[in-house]
């Protein structure tokens, strides 16, 4: 680490910071702070253009040495001991930052999103339901893996309720974690209607997709909230059309109605309680966000959406295997 | 959705045609038409508003928001925010003007300060100093371990990095300290540390974990910013303290100074461009508290290690 406070590449005179020339010294002042510095007499002009160039801002400290060259040598020491006294701020055009709001930025995640998804057409599950393609095992496949997400869900939320920063983001967050509290005794009951109890249900491993999916949201809840509240819109949206595919797929399949009727009545839930709308609304709360953070989060969107794609491959391919484990028990 | 939530300046995206649709009242539809046709970014609500009186202000919020559901518009309104640069100056005047009120009158530092020949300073107090020191470097981990992940700015991530590995290992530099006058290593696995210095560890380390930025600023301070020399040492100098006691303080406190640990926080916010101005209110107002448990740790040691309690707390004679 540099051994002296960390200098601006251009450094300017932070707002509020007036000073006033007497002969043989200059007097600072920023508010009630005062300091005083003597210089021999035919130092002042030098001095003096020193002084206007860290009020216009916009010079290296080389160039501001350049231009008060008869105090040059003294002028790194002064710029460090004026940054030590908090007289300077940043004013290089290259670190003038810009800033987009949450909602904005909602608006290009949501984008995002569709384009990823218009790329992969319609889901690999849903296609392969609509042409009866989809075994017995692999629908109960896919209700395992659907409850090992709900199962997870209020332990990944919880803690991001701790980087709550308002009352509003406070009552959003609780809302939705309350909203999800359950659901797996919901789906539990649904998986006993094909004949596996909660011991089992307790000890089955998720696919490495479906755990990436929960570790991945639970992360972002920890260590990167933005991406987390960003995220909540993918796990919540509405899909009609899948779940009118799978209750159709699981009647011709003699599936028991206890099994595939609470998976609808959760989807219907999500649909109630206008779950999707969750990220929308915690990302509105955002009013300024920086570039670097604004890239963070449409790549972890984006490989979500990967990973939740390549999810429905691996649900097909590993439930589809002859003599699959299920539920997935390894001793 | 309230009107607070509508866009600023909604500008229809680029790709976007406007044709002319039967909307049953000629009229409104043309006065929809031109109103979209006036969200280039530049206009606001209020501009579209006035533009259009024949529109209802409740249509127009609606059309904004049913645009902003389908996609087709973004906001162009210039977001508000500040520099790290400029946020971290006012929160350091904070936490000095606070100091000044406390840990500058601590009884702690009233006495560092007062002495000023050989035994002025209680051993046993300086000992405790240490003691609890390492208390707090032993669990540097638990503060910074949070922020070693920073995801949100890879600069400042790089920076704690490099911060903690040059204090991972600190608590052993006190521990020859301690081994000097008489604790071992398994002295001190026993030991409990204060209230007060357990309160600062674990209340960082929230931080830490939920308001990093706050976390980040605290540093400074910690660190001693912009101090060239250990007010503490010197005391302890002045006091004729033995040299086994303060020399592995001194090798302690000339590595931070020498690594310029103490100027980690401006390094930090130098790094992060944007705040935005409910967060800054934040910062600063948890400045006080934090203020105030540093400066009961400091009333914490002064307390237990002036009074004719035993030197070290422990959980074996709980």
């Amino acid at each position: 680490m540099d051994s002296t406070l960390a200098g601006h590449s251009m450094p300017k005179f932070r707002d509020g910071v007036n000073y006033a020339f007497n002969p043989g010294g200059v007097e600072i002042a920023l508010g009630e702070r005062r300091c005083t510095f003597h210089f021999a007499d035919s130092e002042g002009p030098a001095v003096s253009r020193l002084f206007e160039g860290l009020r216009a801002g916009g010079q290296t400290a080389t160039a501001l040495a350049a231009t008060a060259n008869e105090i040059a040598e003294h002028v790194p020491h002064l710029l460090e001991d004026f940054d030590g006294l908090r007289l300077l701020v940043e004013s290089d055009p290259v670190h003038v930052p810009w800033a987009c709001s949450g909602a904005q930025l909602y608006r290009e995640v949501r984008r995002l999103a569709d384009r990823t998804l218009a790329r992969v057409a319609k889901s690999a599950f849903y296609n392969a339901l609509v042409d009866g393609r989809v075994s017995r095992t692999q629908l109960i496949g896919y209700a395992l893996e659907y409850y090992w997400i709900v199962q997870s869900a209020p332990g990944l939320i919880g803690p991001a309720l701790a980087t709550a920063r308002s009352a509003a983001e406070r009552t959003l967050m609780q809302d939705f974690l309350r909203s999800e509290l359950g659901h797996d005794r919901f789906l539990a009951g649904a998986l006993s209607a094909v004949g596996i109890n909660q011991q089992e249900l307790e000890h089955h491993q998720p696919l490495p997709t479906t755990l990436a999916l929960c570790a991945s949201l639970g992360v972002y809840g920890r260590q990167h909230p933005l991406s987390f509240k960003a995220s909540l819109f993918l796990f919540e949206r509405a899909q009609p059309e899948f779940i009118d595919a799978f209750d159709e797929r699981c009647k011709e399949l003699g599936l028991p109605e206890a099994f595939y009727a609470p998976l609808r009545a959760h989807a219907e839930i999500n649909e109630d309680y206008d779950h999707e709308d969750i990220s929308r609304s915690l990302m509105a709360l955002e009013k300024a966000i920086d570039a670097e953070n604004c890239t963070v989060v449409k790549r972890h969107i984006a490989i979500m959406l990967e990973t939740m794609i390549e999810q429905e491959h691996q649900i097909l391919a590993v439930y589809g295997r002859d003599r699959a484990p299920i539920p997935r028990i390894f001793s | 959705m309230s009107e607070n939530m509508t866009l600023l300046r909604p500008r229809i995206r680029a790709g976007v045609r406007l044709n002319g649709a039967d909307a049953g009242d000629a009229m409104f539809g043309e006065a929809i038409l031109r109103t979209m046709a006036r969200m280039d970014g530049g206009a606001t609500l209020d501009d579209l508003a006035h533009a259009e009186p024949a529109l209802p202000r409740q249509d127009l919020v609606s059309l904004v928001q049913s645009l902003d559901h389908a996609g087709l518009i973004d906001d162009d309104a210039a977001v508000q925010f500040y520099t790290g640069s400029e946020v971290i100056l006012e929160l350091e005047e904070i936490v000095e003007d606070h100091c000044k009120e406390t840990i500058f009158r601590n009884p702690f530092w009233e006495a560092c300060m007062a002495a000023q020949q050989p035994g002025e300073l209680p051993e046993k107090l300086a000992i405790g100093m240490v003691i609890e020191n390492w208390h707090f470097l032993f669990r540097e981990s638990y503060f910074d371990a949070p922020v070693l992940s920073y995801v949100a700015n890879t600069e400042v991530r790089l920076l704690l990095n490099q911060f903690f590995s040059e204090e991972y290992g600190h608590d052993e530099i006190l521990m020859r300290a301690l081994n000097y006058v008489g604790l071992s290593r398994d002295d001190m696995r026993d030991a409990i540390p204060l209230p007060g210095t357990m309160g600062l560890c674990n209340a960082l380390a929230h931080w830490a974990h939920s308001e990093p930025l706050f976390f980040f600023a605290t540093l400074g301070l910690l660190e001693g910013q912009t101090m060239k020399q250990d007010s503490f040492i010197d005391a302890c100098e002045r006091a004729g303290l033995p040299d086994g006691l303060v020399g592995p303080l001194k090798i302690h406190a000339n590595i931070n100074i020498g690594k310029a640990h103490g100027n980690l926080t401006r390094a930090i916010f130098k790094e992060i461009p944007v705040i935005e101005s409910a967060t800054v209110a934040r910062l600063k107002r948890q400045a006080r508290l934090f203020v105030e448990l540093y400066d009961d740790f400091y009333t914490g040691v002064w307390r237990y290690y002036t009074s004719d309690q035993p030197i070290l707390r422990r959980v074996s004679e709980l």
